[in-house]
């Protein structure tokens, strides 16, 4: 079974935090991941949330300005994390996935940087 | 010396800022090409740049437009022909191609129907130019002819000067009526091969030509049953075959207004089926006017060619007076085919064949007052008449007369000799 999406989701949040990516039926709050970032979630300052699924089915999650990629893993109502991967301490500039089945690419466009990312860790190019 | 070698290094360090700059900038692009792109933003911007061209051929108003749109397709296609892949999977269920081709088709059917309508708005451009020379030419023709017409009438010229200017008059109207034959020809070939479909787009583009009177055909057009009227009310004593000759133009003209009428006030006027009402009782009107001139001519005529025949207000009425006639002439002819009845045969005769059929039947017949079949019926009538019209031939009582009274006088002789010779033997 081959769950990569062709091309990643770029959603702004609601007000609540609320991310919905109608065309593939997906719904979760980014509040967690924000406070993971910026220990803050009194309101919603992550801007648009990129996200993809990869073949074996792992959501890889980021935003502008976020320092990791968060791979989450379905279950049932719920998105659970499985790693948090680190890729810039100054933050992300301009993130971007594209599929690359049997990995993501992830664009740093900020600073002209790609990365290989598997549910296993990160590589880069 | 010292100037030369400053100019070298000069000219040197800027030809080497240039060829710096240049690398650069080769280098830049080249690290661009190199650096991967978002997969999202490829997509994004294709359907962005589709969106845009979609609207764009929606809204275009020229064909040269269109050809600009249709450039600009085919330099999407080409930008992203080597992302087909990536933007048929973003796309599903649709496809990269299909979009493109769907914008092409659509581009190049509203690059048509552009280029058609541009070609017609030309045409009428040429059309409405050559309406406003026949409006000026039938504007001089018509002053010409009432400047005429009132000459001839007060005219103290001789018989013979009068008679030219008559004849001149005549043919004035007749370079008129030719006049709005060709107009009329003009118009029904211009405006029948627009297209009903392409109407809309004309009539938008020329609303404001429907307020500007000067370069506006249906003024004109609409001018020409009122001043045809008012030629006829003035005009006392023209010929039927004058009139016949007005009568081909009212049957063209009413031809015309019947094919393209509807369509000139849809692009032309402001109220269109009040004009075209306003057309058609105008038609009606010249009609009953020119018919009432025509029958009332061409009975003057019979009756001053002292042929006392029933008079007549239509085409029936024409045919049954005529039939009349002939069939009382044939019944009189039987009774007694006298001189006084072979004359009025004759009268009727030259009458049919020199002026009817010879100058009035051909333009009868285009305009439907008169068939075929009844002129075939008068025709065989007359030649029924003229058999029994001919007055008989008195020779052989002359003849027989004269035989008779030449035997007479033979006998006589004959008598008296062979009485004068047995007197003689009697005596000897």
């Amino acid at each position: 079974m081959n769950y990569s999406q062709p091309v990643e989701t770029v959603v702004t949040p609601g007000e609540d935090g609320t991310i919905e990516d109608v065309r593939h039926g997906l719904r979760f709050n980014i509040l967690p991941l924000q406070f993971q970032e910026t220990q803050d979630t009194s309101t919603v300052t992550t801007d648009e949330v990129r996200l993809i699924r990869g073949g074996s089915g792992y959501y890889y999650i980021t935003a502008n300005g976020y320092s990791n990629v968060y791979v989450m893993a379905p279950e049932k109502h719920k998105l659970k994390l499985v790693r948090k991967i680190t890729i810039s301490e100054q933050g992300l500039q301009n993130p971007a996935f594209n599929q690359r089945d049997p990995y993501v690419m992830l664009l740093n466009r900020g600073t002209n940087t790609t990365y290989r990312i598997t549910e296993n860790g990160i590589q880069q190019e | 010396m010292r100037y030369l070698a400053n100019q070298y290094i000069r000219n040197k360090w800027i030809a080497g800022v240039m060829m710096l700059t240049f690398a650069l900038t080769v280098a830049g692009a080249v690290q661009a090409q190199e650096q991967p792109q978002s997969d999202y933003e490829i997509q994004e911007n294709f359907r962005n740049q589709i969106e845009t061209l979609q609207q764009q051929v929606e809204t275009v108003s020229t064909s040269q437009e269109a050809d600009s749109i249709r450039q600009r397709i085919a330099s999407l296609e080409t930008h992203y022909a080597d992302h087909e892949s990536l933007i048929n999977r973003a796309l599903y269920p649709e496809t990269y191609r299909e979009k493109i081709t769907q914008l092409k088709k659509r581009i190049s059917t509203t690059h048509k129907r552009l280029a058609r309508i541009e070609q017609q708005d030309e045409t009428l451009k040429q059309l409405t130019i050559r309406l406003n020379n026949y409006s000026k030419r039938l504007i001089r023709l018509d002053n010409r002819t009432d400047s005429l017409k009132i000459a001839v009438s007060e005219s103290k010229k001789t018989g013979d000067e009068l008679q030219q200017e008559l004849e001149y008059y005549r043919q004035q109207l007749e370079q008129r009526d030719q006049l709005i034959l060709s107009f009329i020809d003009s118009v029904v070939i211009t405006y029948q091969n627009l297209g009903i479909d392409s109407m809309p787009d004309i009539e938008n583009r020329l609303s404001k030509s429907r307020l500007s009177s000067g370069e506006n055909p249906l003024q004109m057009i609409r001018s020409i049953p009122a001043e045809s009227i008012q030629l006829l009310d003035s005009e006392e004593s023209l010929a039927p075959e004058e009139y016949l000759r007005m009568k081909t133009v009212h049957q063209e003209y009413a031809a015309m207004w019947n094919k393209v009428g509807h369509k000139l006030t849809e692009v032309y006027s402001v109220n269109p089926s009040q004009v075209e009402s306003e057309v058609q009782q105008s038609i009606n009107r010249w009609e009953k006017a020119l018919n009432d001139k025509l029958w009332a001519a061409m009975l003057a005529s019979f009756r001053r060619a002292d042929i006392d025949i029933r008079s007549f207000e239509n085409a029936d009425a024409f045919y049954e007076a005529l039939e009349t006639y002939v069939e009382q002439g044939l019944a009189a002819s039987r009774k007694d085919s006298g001189r006084k009845s072979y004359e009025q045969y004759a009268r009727f005769a030259d009458f049919w064949n020199d002026r009817v059929k010879g100058e009035w039947i051909d333009k009868m017949i285009r305009t439907d007052l008169i068939t075929n079949a009844r002129l075939v019926t008068i025709d065989r009538k007359t030649s029924d008449w003229a058999s029994v019209a001919k007055p008989e031939s008195n020779l052989f009582a002359y003849l027989l007369g004269m035989s008779v009274l030449a035997i007479a006088v033979l006998g006589f002789l004959l008598f008296r000799e062979k009485s004068g010779s047995g007197s003689k033997k009697k005596t000897s």
